[in-house]
């Protein structure tokens, strides 16, 4: 069985305000009905763009915004139906580490207070035993214990973001939803902290769901690949095989996007197989929502959406004409 | 002759903490038609280095320790009065910034924004300045150019900004175009939609018999590569290695330049560990001697650690401050690494 079983997920925001008249102005479906599975230790890459939800996916699986449909099956429970009391507890099961280290740490609290607070409020550590544990989880994430009585602000990026993730592993948990962790850091610290995630995941069989906009990111590190757009699932499969052969023009377009550090190849580059701007999720293009900016829709694409069919071992995607393209 | 040519800039901030040597003797080219990239880190003193070619460095805490940066018919663009410098910015140099969300007038129709440096310069009426202004947002592939002069920033996107504020800046059709993180903030597929116009605008410059140079600053190596002819790599104020692209991402000459290649996750990486430099940009207010990169430098040597930073050419074009470059080849080999 699945750790994660997410089916039919749907995060709908109303947008502020009525017209004239009374009419709700309308909602921005951020999540639209997503399906997604994670097994302990696998780690599944998210990728998309700004504004495609995925960040919103991130956090409505674990609760930090509740679903407006669908459900999310942690071991089989059901976590939108637990009680606030029941998910709090439940929580030590699953941690965020978010992007930004310099706004998600408390400025105030040394090393130590960050660490040991989660230990003593979940009640998993005895008093005297924090010490030692704190200790334990610097090592784990690389940090030396002598920066244990140290502020964040003492630290680099890359430090901070190690001292994000030790928090995130004091309660033990079992599935990591990490939100762009590297974007904010330097291309040299990022690959410490991508290592960093690839080690603990298969130390402690943990469950990994990287959100990031960077394919190259998450194709290092991912086993499996989900591609977002405007709110659902696209394309997905083993991260290997979605980069070798992408079937959706999206993810196509998307790959021949990332600029590689090759003069040679870089000048050779051809036109983008994309146009224009991913468009607003409160006023998604009837059918296919890629289809404006795609190089390769028909008549039928603007009619029908097209649901997740497999195209191969593992793999799904959401494109009519992938056969052909 | 080179269309800009900088001498031994020094930018200091006198801070309480110290004094912060965020540029530290810096100096390089430009021909007319050359596009440059110049890469580094955050803190290596790249948006620095722009930013006092431009006069925007704000004085104090900032200070402009030494240096010349003649351009065209040699104005110093440092030295010269200001009344001078002010004839050539947002005129024969212009600018564009990273984030287009604060770098427009949200007060101000994009309209008024582009045709101001036209305007302001007494280059053409306003008429004309319309036009010109149409013309240079269709340049940058924005088909409804004339609604657009009418629409407040607020009511575009982020690519759409940013093709404003390149069309602000190309107006005036300028002799050099610095680019500071111009697609950092972007998408990647806007961001190709981006860079390829920005080398189209160049080519039809070209055609047109005149000569666009871009200073174009980055982090990000890949989007360099394409963009580039040559390129400068900054680290700790200082310009560690300089070459075309091919030489210096091919032929890298300098252990830093090394191990951030080797550090870029990309297409062709898989699985295995990333190789990832240990240890921290050095902090501009520390002091230090001899080589910034010497403390996270595998071959780093005793002579490293006083070893002056003035860059030397290895082969024609292709110049390094490291001391060891002729002994890397052989030390990278005895570091069991493939060398291709």
């Amino acid at each position: 069985m699945s750790l994660l079983e997410v089916r039919g997920l749907q995060t709908h925001f109303p947008l502020s305000g009525r017209w004239l008249f009374g009419a709700p102005r309308g909602v921005v479906r951020a999540v639209d009905g997503v399906d997604l599975d994670l097994d302990p230790g696998e780690i599944l890459g998210l990728v998309g763009e700004s504004g495609c939800g995925k960040s919103t996916l991130g956090r409505t699986i674990l609760q930090l915004e509740r679903p407006t449909g669908g459900r999310v099956l942690f071991e089989g429970q059901d976590l939108a139906a637990l009680s606030a009391a029941e998910l709090r507890r439940r929580r030590r099961d699953f941690q965020m580490v978010f992007q930004d280290p310099y706004s998600s740490l408390n400025p105030r609290r040394t090393v130590f207070e960050t660490l040991a607070e989660p230990l003593l409020a979940h009640g998993l550590v005895e008093r005297r035993r924090v010490p030692a544990a704190v200790v334990e989880l610097m090592e784990q994430v690389e940090l030396s214990p002598r920066f244990v009585r140290k502020y964040p602000h003492e630290f680099s990026g890359g430090q901070r973001q190690r001292i994000a993730i030790a928090r995130a592993l004091t309660v033990g948990p079992r599935l990591l939803v990490a939100d762009e962790p590297v974007s904010a850091l330097d291309v040299s610290v990022q690959a410490g902290i991508l290592n960093l995630f690839g080690r603990l995941c298969r130390e402690r069989n943990l469950a990994l769901l990287m959100v990031s906009h960077n394919l190259a990111v998450v194709r290092h590190l991912s086993h499996r690949i989900a591609v977002m757009y405007l709110g659902r699932i696209i394309e997905s499969g083993p991260a290997a095989e979605v980069f070798e052969s992408p079937r959706h023009p999206y993810t196509r377009a998307l790959i021949q996007a990332i600029p590689e550090p090759d003069p040679r190849r870089e000048r050779e580059r051809t036109a983008p197989e994309v146009r224009g701007e991913p468009p607003s999720p409160s006023a998604p293009p009837p059918g296919c929502a890629f289809h404006p900016r795609c190089l390769f829709a028909q008549a039928q694409c603007r009619q029908k959406r097209p649901e997740c069919e497999p195209c191969g071992t593992g793999r799904l995607v959401a494109c009519v004409r992938w056969r052909e393209i | 002759m080179a269309l800009l040519t900088v001498e031994n800039l020094r930018t200091y901030f006198h801070t309480r903490g110290g004094v912060a040597r965020a540029v530290d003797g810096v100096s390089f080219a430009i021909e007319p038609g050359e596009t440059v990239g110049l890469v580094g880190e955050s803190g290596s003193g790249k948006s620095v280095l722009c930013y006092s070619l431009l006069g925007l460095i704000p004085m104090p805490p900032g200070r402009i320790e030494s240096g010349h940066a003649w351009f065209g018919d040699g104005v110093d663009l440092l030295n010269a009065p200001r009344r001078e410098v002010r004839r050539l910015l947002g005129n024969r140099v212009a600018m564009v910034f990273q984030d287009p969300m604060t770098a427009l007038n949200p007060y101000l129709r994009v309209g008024a924004q582009v045709v101001e440096s036209l305007i302001e310069h007494g280059l053409c009426g306003k008429a004309e300045a319309r036009r010109r202004a149409v013309e240079a947002l269709r340049a940058v592939a924005i088909r409804d150019a004339e609604a657009l002069m009418e629409a407040y920033p607020h009511q575009l996107s982020g690519g759409m900004r940013q093709r404003v504020m390149i069309a602000m800046a190309m107006v005036t059709e300028p002799d050099l175009l610095i680019a500071d993180e111009p697609t950092t903030a972007l998408d990647v597929s806007v961001q190709a939609q981006i860079l390829g116009q920005m080398r189209e605008l160049q080519s039809r410059r070209r055609e047109a018999g005149g000569a666009m140079s871009i200073l174009f600053i980055t982090h990000d190596l890949g989007v360099v590569a394409g963009l580039c002819q040559r390129v400068l790599v900054m680290y700790g104020g200082k310009i560690v290695e300089s070459g075309t692209a091919e030489a210096v991402y091919e032929a890298s000459a300098h252990p830093y330049t090394r191990a951030l290649l080797r550090a870029v996750p990309c297409r062709a990486t898989d699985g295995g560990e990333l190789y990832s430099i240990p240890g921290q940009p050095p902090d501009p207010a520390s002091d230090w001697e001899g080589c910034p990169f010497a403390p996270r430098c595998e071959f780093a040597a005793e002579v490293c650690l006083r070893a002056d930073m003035a860059l030397r050419e290895g082969t024609p074009g292709h110049a390094t401050a490291c001391v060891r470059a002729d002994e890397l080849e052989r030390l990278d080999r005895g570091a069991g690494r493939v060398v291709s």
